[in-house]
């Protein structure tokens, strides 16, 4: 297996779950499938091989097969997420309208097929021997990203933040291929001009820094997470600029070290923008209200250790940073994820109405305790050497030691959100949804939002124990039991089989009192030619409604605890990010027209 | 410096001229296609048989990925005012000025190409772009002249990329096309094929206005008052 056909499976699959775009399940089965596909056809890439295509030479590397794994299976969690939420409503207050025939998350559908795209030319971009080539790879990424947000948006102010997307990425692209351009047209120590060569180099920075959504272009990454905007966001802010970040690093790693150039000024400019995009971030991080808003911001702070990598070109952090990216990645997905499961479960999205959801879903409180772990790192975990390794790479003396403390400004956020989170139970989190596992005969109708229990306190030191008692079940169901029109019909078949077993009574008094259709109404007999296959639809259904908030909140476990096993440098992330460290361009690859050796700068050695 | 390399050169200005004033739809998606089409020619040697179809192929789908992004958009629609506010005869002087200072910035004696006067008309060519782009995308004025404009931009990278780094490479120059098409795609996505309202770019142009029937986020159509239950006070006592 190789480059051709992994990126072939990805683009296929993509392709198909577009073209079945229209029909929701479908399209997003096939996505997983493709995910799976891709997963597999990586998992089999013989990192040993090296092919030509044209006068190009691409080849397999660890680290690739690593990262294409690691990304894909977020990818593929995040989608089940989606589609987990999507199921039975839980989000369509939380973000908006549906996409698609059923309420749903925005992008849910697109999420494979952009993922698939993105990873389908990263791996073209970190297997090329010729940095113009894994650049434009990179590009596309960037692109397909968008393309995948831009379908994905539903409601009135992701236009305008998908327009300026689009100017931000299409900046960045042109004055990164420009800068990477006139690099490699100077790689030769005869025609390196420091201007030039100085030149080239900030506008490489500038691209990463835009890319990255760093400070001041924070907006880039900030807007498209309002209100939890798009489950593609982060292919955008993430995993598509990371792609750039790593063929950025190899070509400034393999150009300017030739050119014994000192670019003191030049890379002064860009360290002093990643610690600002580190420290800054970090501190507005831990002081919004907003949890979309907080995550944003943390994903921005992370972004400034990439920057940093890319700084340091003399001789460029290979292993730390690449180790990084990959941690970013993974991290920042996992972030999103969980906030989105957060709001999706609480109904909102404001800290002042989440008091107390860690008691409330002790697995989400879990999971973001599993993601600082990963973004911060403990000592023995690998990314906690990553993450002063690249700070003592880009920043000596004691800037660099104050970097590295103010780094850890980062935890604030982190300590807020649990510290919330552990309070007392505010009015959306006890009117939320039970988070036991639960079968669908014993659950009871879904509290209508923002409505509490008679007697209950606006803000109820109820815990979790207290939720979990019979009687305060009965209570809550009766008193908040949902309206007819819009939670009748979603919870017909498990009510219908909550009275046959006699335990129900409460719940079908409430939906009766409020007009709901009778339960004699709604288990009328269905024809026989589709019993079979509808009870099997109707029990999965009933049981992924039932445990609609559990399900996404194990989802978020399992990304953050994939978060942490790459932070822990599982499996030998470590050793695969630091083979095949940048080699020295002589002169330029790209004018080698003449059939003969062509000169690898990154990931695949010379032959 | 050849005739088709001249050929090319002036195809993808007027293409950008086209693309940026042009009141008509039909004209500005066929001066992006021309744009896209003549870009990857501008290098010498030209590219083996298979890159330069895919290229191509490339330049029609995304022009056809603009057409179905911007053909029905609020300020696409109908022939009032130019894209560009100051006319095409204004647009394409500039952008000749501008070839006309690549050209003489001259080469690099040293440089690493086979033909540098190639080199040269790549230079001026991707410097006139840049020109005719660069308005759109940074002032914003227009969410579809936006998307134009980040078109011809990557387009006029691809060309600059030739002049400071040579003839590409096949593989570069299928990956080339695949960045036509994502940012022609991206730009599809970002202001048509979503499902989600439009977007009403008429803002920025207080003198027209979005078609009947159009939503638009940024401005919201203006509904009649719900007139109150009852008889109505102003009529009372006619029959």
């Amino acid at each position: 297996v190789t480059l051709v056909a992994f990126v072939a499976t990805c683009f296929l699959g993509a392709g198909l779950s577009f073209a079945a775009r229209r029909l929701y399940r479908l399209s997003i089965v096939i996505g997983l499938v493709g995910l799976v596909a891709g997963m597999i056809v990586a998992l089999f890439w013989d990192t040993t091989a090296v092919e030509q295509i044209g006068l190009e030479m691409v080849g397999g590397d660890p680290f690739l097969r690593l990262f294409l794994m690691y990304g894909l299976l977020a990818a593929f969690l995040l989608t089940l997420l989606g589609a987990t939420l999507s199921a039975r409503g839980q989000a369509s207050t939380a973000t908006g309208p549906a996409v698609g025939p059923g309420p749903g998350l925005r992008g849910v559908i697109e999420l494979p097929a952009t993922s698939l795209v993105v990873f389908g030319f990263a791996a073209i971009a970190l297997s090329a021997a010729s940095p113009m080539a894994a650049l434009l790879a990179a590009v596309a990424a960037g692109f397909a990203t968008l393309t995948g947000f831009g379908l994905g948006r539903a409601s009135a102010p992701l236009p305008r933040i998908a327009v300026a997307a689009l100017r931000n990425l299409t900046v960045a692209a042109a004055i990164g291929i420009a800068g990477i351009a006139a690099l490699v047209a100077t790689s030769d120590p005869l025609q390196g001009d420091p201007t030039a060569v100085g030149l080239a180099f900030l506008a490489v920075g500038a691209a990463v820094l835009i890319r990255l959504g760093g400070i001041p272009f924070h907006r880039l990454v900030v807007a498209p997470t309002v209100n939890g905007a798009s489950l593609t966001t982060p292919l955008m802010v993430a995993w598509g600029p990371i792609v750039l970040v790593i063929v950025a690093m190899a070509v400034l790693g393999s150009v300017l070290p030739a050119l014994e150039l000192p670019l003191s000024v030049e890379r002064s400019a860009i360290v002093a923008l990643a610690a600002l995009s580190i420290l800054l971030a970090a501190a507005v991080a831990a002081v919004q209200e907003d949890v979309h808003h907080a995550v944003a911001y943390s994903v921005v702070a992370q972004g400034g250790f990439a920057l940093l990598a890319v700084a340091a070109f003399d001789p460029p952090p290979w292993e730390a940073a690449r180790l990084w990216l990959l941690v970013f990645g993974l991290t920042s997905t996992s972030l999103v994820a969980w906030a989105v499961g957060l709001h999706a479960a609480f109904g909102s999205a404001r800290l002042r109405d989440l008091s107390g959801w860690a008691r409330r879903s002790p697995v989400l409180g879990i999971a973001l305790g599993v993601i600082a772990v990963a973004t911060l790192g403990l000592p023995g975990l690998a990314v906690f050497d990553a993450r002063r390794e690249l700070i003592s790479a880009a920043v000596s003396g004691q800037i660099g030691g104050a970097l590295v403390v103010g780094s850890y400004l980062a935890v604030v956020a982190y300590v807020r959100l649990l510290w919330i989170g552990l309070g007392p139970s505010s009015d959306a989190v006890v009117a939320a949804r039970d988070w036991r596992i639960q079968r669908p005969a014993e659950r009871p109708a879904p509290p209508a939002r923002g409505s509490r229990p008679d007697g209950t306190p606006p803000t109820s030191p109820v815990g979790l124990a207290d939720l979990g008692t019979p009687a305060a079940g009965r209570r809550r169901t009766a008193a908040n039991a949902p309206p007819a029109a819009t939670t009748a019909p979603r919870t017909s078949a498990a009510a219908g089989r909550t009275t046959a077993a006699g335990t129900g009574r409460t719940t079908a008094a409430a939906m009766a009192r409020r007009g709901a259709p009778t339960m004699a109404a709604i288990a009328a007999p269905e024809p026989a030619h589709s019993a079979g296959r509808a009870r099997v639809e109707r029990d999965l259904r009933s049981w992924i409604d039932a445990n609609v908030a559990p399900l996404a909140a194990a989802i978020v476990l399992v990304l953050a605890v994939l978060s942490v096993l790459a932070a822990a440098g599982v499996p030998n992330v470590r050793q695969s990010a630091a083979a095949h460290p940048p080699t020295q361009l002589a002169g330029s690859p790209v004018t080698a027209a003449s059939p003969g050796p062509i000169e690898s700068f990154q990931p695949i050695a010379t032959p | 410096m050849t005739p088709l390399l001249l050929a090319a050169s002036g195809a993808v200005v007027v293409g950008g001229v086209l693309c940026v004033t042009a009141r008509d739809v039909r004209l500005t998606v066929a001066g992006l296609v021309l744009a896209l089409i003549g870009g990857p020619l501008l290098v010498d040697p030209l590219p083996a048989s298979g890159p330069l179809a895919v290229g191509i192929v490339a330049g029609l789908v995304a022009g056809d990925l603009a057409w179905l992004a911007i053909r029905d958009r609020p300020d696409v629609a109908g022939r009032g005012r130019p894209a560009s506010r100051i006319g095409w005869l204004a647009a394409l002087l500039l952008a000749i000025t501008a070839v006309v200072i690549g050209l003489a910035l001259g080469h690099d004696p040293a440089a690493p190409f086979a033909n540098p006067g190639a080199a040269d008309v790549a230079r001026a060519t991707a410097l006139a772009l840049l020109v005719l782009a660069l308005p759109p995308v940074l002032a914003g004025a227009s969410s579809r002249r936006l998307g134009l404009g980040s078109l011809l931009l990557v387009v006029a990278a691809l060309i600059a990329r030739s002049a400071l780094a040579g003839s590409p490479t096949p593989l570069e120059s299928i990956v080339g096309a695949f960045v036509e098409v994502a940012a022609a795609g991206s730009m599809a996505a970002v202001l048509g094929l979503g499902p989600g309202p439009r977007v009403d770019s008429s803002r920025a142009d207080p003198g027209r206005s979005a078609p009947p029937g159009v939503s638009s986020p940024l401005r919201p159509a203006q509904t009649k008052r719900a007139r109150p239950a009852g008889p109505d006070p102003m009529r009372a006592g006619e029959p």
